[in-house]
């Protein structure tokens, strides 16, 4: 008996192995170095307002999974109505006032990352917490950290207003487990992306959630887009200048505000291209799931925005309310809210230093502390 | 490959994936299964090389097969619900009469992290007992412990 079983197990352990992946076929691991950036955004970018804390999950906005990824947020100081305490609590507006986002952060030490939009109404903050047993001072926005959300999956959201029973699952039961099952590659992806067509098509609001890519605790989210944002966006992407050092200085003429909101039948929706590593992850997305229409010169002329695009001798991603983990030195243009104070955003960009993860890791605790 | 043969800079995250990779991701393919071995490898590879113990570690293999491991049972912890519903839809056993190997598989997968760490360890790369709990940095009680409860779950399976 021992004797087959040590030959059940070795065999069922070779059948096993035999379907590992080769160390040659997939992306090897990079080390982030992670340099300031700028995201200049938006609603979506409230969140938990605490640091993570090592082997839990964080609920986090998107601008706030930026931040942590290195990025210096920047944001035009949104306020959603429907979760204002979530939104002035925001590392993203501290920042703005007070201090960049680290150079060198490390991302969170958490299982994974849950990466909601202020669009969540207090409602769906509600149903998180119910379904993920957080605390009640999570809907204050203070205390947001999760001890364990089902699968690990990561899942963004926009745009989705009072849609939580799409937003928790694809059941109309609001089972926050379903969301486990949202998976690219398994078929569940594309049936949440129909659904999230559905939506789009009755609501009128564009969309999106997703997913895991390759298996990386990232997600991201995008708004419908219109021509004129996407000009907007390229002009102050194009207008903004970004030193070796990481200052920025604007170089170019700037839009007065971003175009918002606007009609959610004019772009495309893909995913348009990622490139992982294990702890940073360049994920752009652009969603409208009306069109599948990938001619981008349409839209404001740019060919492919989600190009790398050199300024100034830097690498400058035009994104479209998409949150970014880059490894890459760079510019990275978020849009959304009602509007973007340039002037304001870019005095602040211009005095981007480094700050050590000391020094972020007070501000933090002082955005707790508040 | 032992630990007395030259290793490569544990600052040169290329160089370390070249020289291990492959057999980390067998092992956490094993852990986790080939979906999710990838990332587990990959997440444990860069936690282990930007941790500050990273520049002492005598023995990298083994350092980073620990990490690996750490990370699976990270991985796997979040992921229970998912792993059981997954277990659910796979059934509770053949439909065509019995088939061990299949039902080895499924208790294999059944198997705690840590046990089918040991398993795969002393079964695959035929370590000694005492050479695993070196490796994962366990007592070796800990590790014929594991090593018991994994073959008691699996000779059931075989029954």
């Amino acid at each position: 008996m021992t004797d087959q079983l040590d030959h059940s197990i070795r065999t069922a352990l070779k059948e096993i192995v035999d379907h590992a992946p080769r160390a040659a076929d997939v992306a090897p691991p990079q080390q982030a170095s992670y340099r300031p950036l700028i995201l200049v955004g938006a609603t979506s970018s409230q969140g938990s307002p605490r640091p993570a804390r090592p082997g839990r999950l964080v609920l986090i906005g998107l601008a706030t999974a930026a931040a942590f990824a290195g990025i210096a947020v920047i944001n035009s100081g949104t306020t959603d109505p429907t979760v204002p305490n979530v939104a002035m609590v925001s590392p993203v507006r501290f920042s703005l006032t007070t201090a960049p986002a680290p150079a060198a952060p490390q991302l969170p030490a958490a299982d994974s990352l849950v990466l909601l939009a202020p669009e969540t109404t207090p409602a769906g903050y509600r149903q998180v917490a119910a379904r993920t047993q957080l605390s009640s001072s999570a809907l204050t926005g203070m205390d947001l950290t999760l001890e364990e959300v089902d699968a690990g999956i990561v899942v963004g959201t926009a745009g989705i207003q009072a849609d939580e029973e799409w937003w928790f699952g694809k059941d109309r039961n609001n089972d926050f487990e379903s969301i486990g099952k949202i998976r690219i590659g398994d078929g569940d992806g594309e049936l949440l992306r129909n659904r999230a067509t559905r939506l789009t098509e009755t609501s009128g609001q564009e969309v999106v959630l997703r997913y895991r890519v390759d298996g990386m605790p990232v997600a991201v989210v995008g708004y419908s887009m219109n021509p004129e944002l996407v000009n907007s966006l390229t002009k102050v992407a194009g207008a903004l200048t970004v030193a070796a050092d990481g200052t920025v200085s604007v170089t170019g003429a700037l839009p007065d505000r971003y175009a918002w909101n606007q009609r959610a039948d004019q772009a495309p929706s893909e995913i348009l291209g990622y490139r992982s590593g294990a702890s940073a992850i360049t994920l752009v997305v652009e969603t409208d799931a009306r069109s599948t229409d990938r001619d981008w010169t349409k839209w404001g002329g740019i060919a492919t925005p989600l190009e790398p695009t050199t300024v100034g001798g830097q690498v400058v991603y035009v994104g479209f309310d998409i949150v970014v983990w880059t490894e890459r030195p760079g510019v990275f243009v978020q849009v959304g809210g009602q509007g973007v104070a340039i002037d304001e955003l870019l005095a602040f960009a211009g005095s981007l230093s480094d700050i050590d993860a000391t020094e972020w890791n007070q501000m933090t605790a002082t955005i707790d502390g508040n | 490959m032992t630990a007395i043969e030259k290793l490569p800079p544990a600052d040169d995250l290329d160089t370390l994936w070249n020289f291990f990779g492959d057999e980390l991701l067998r092992f956490a393919t094993v852990l986790v299964g080939p979906t999710d071995a990838h990332d587990v490898t990959i997440d444990a590879f860069v936690r282990a090389a930007s941790s500050s113990q990273h520049a002492d570690v005598v023995n990298q293999r083994a350092y980073l097969f620990r990490s690996v491991a750490n990370e699976a049972s990270n991985w796997r912890r979040s992921r229970q619900r998912r792993s059981a519903r997954e277990l659910r839809q796979l059934g509770p056993g053949t439909t065509n009469g019995p088939d061990s190997m299949i039902d080895v598989r499924r208790a294999v997968a059944d198997l705690s992290v840590r046990q089918r760490a040991v398993v795969y360890l002393i079964y695959w790369e035929d370590l000694t007992p005492s050479d695993v709990a070196t490796m994962l940095q366990m007592a070796p009680s800990s590790v014929n412990q594991h090593l018991h409860r994994a073959k008691s779950h699996l000779r059931k399976a075989l029954k």
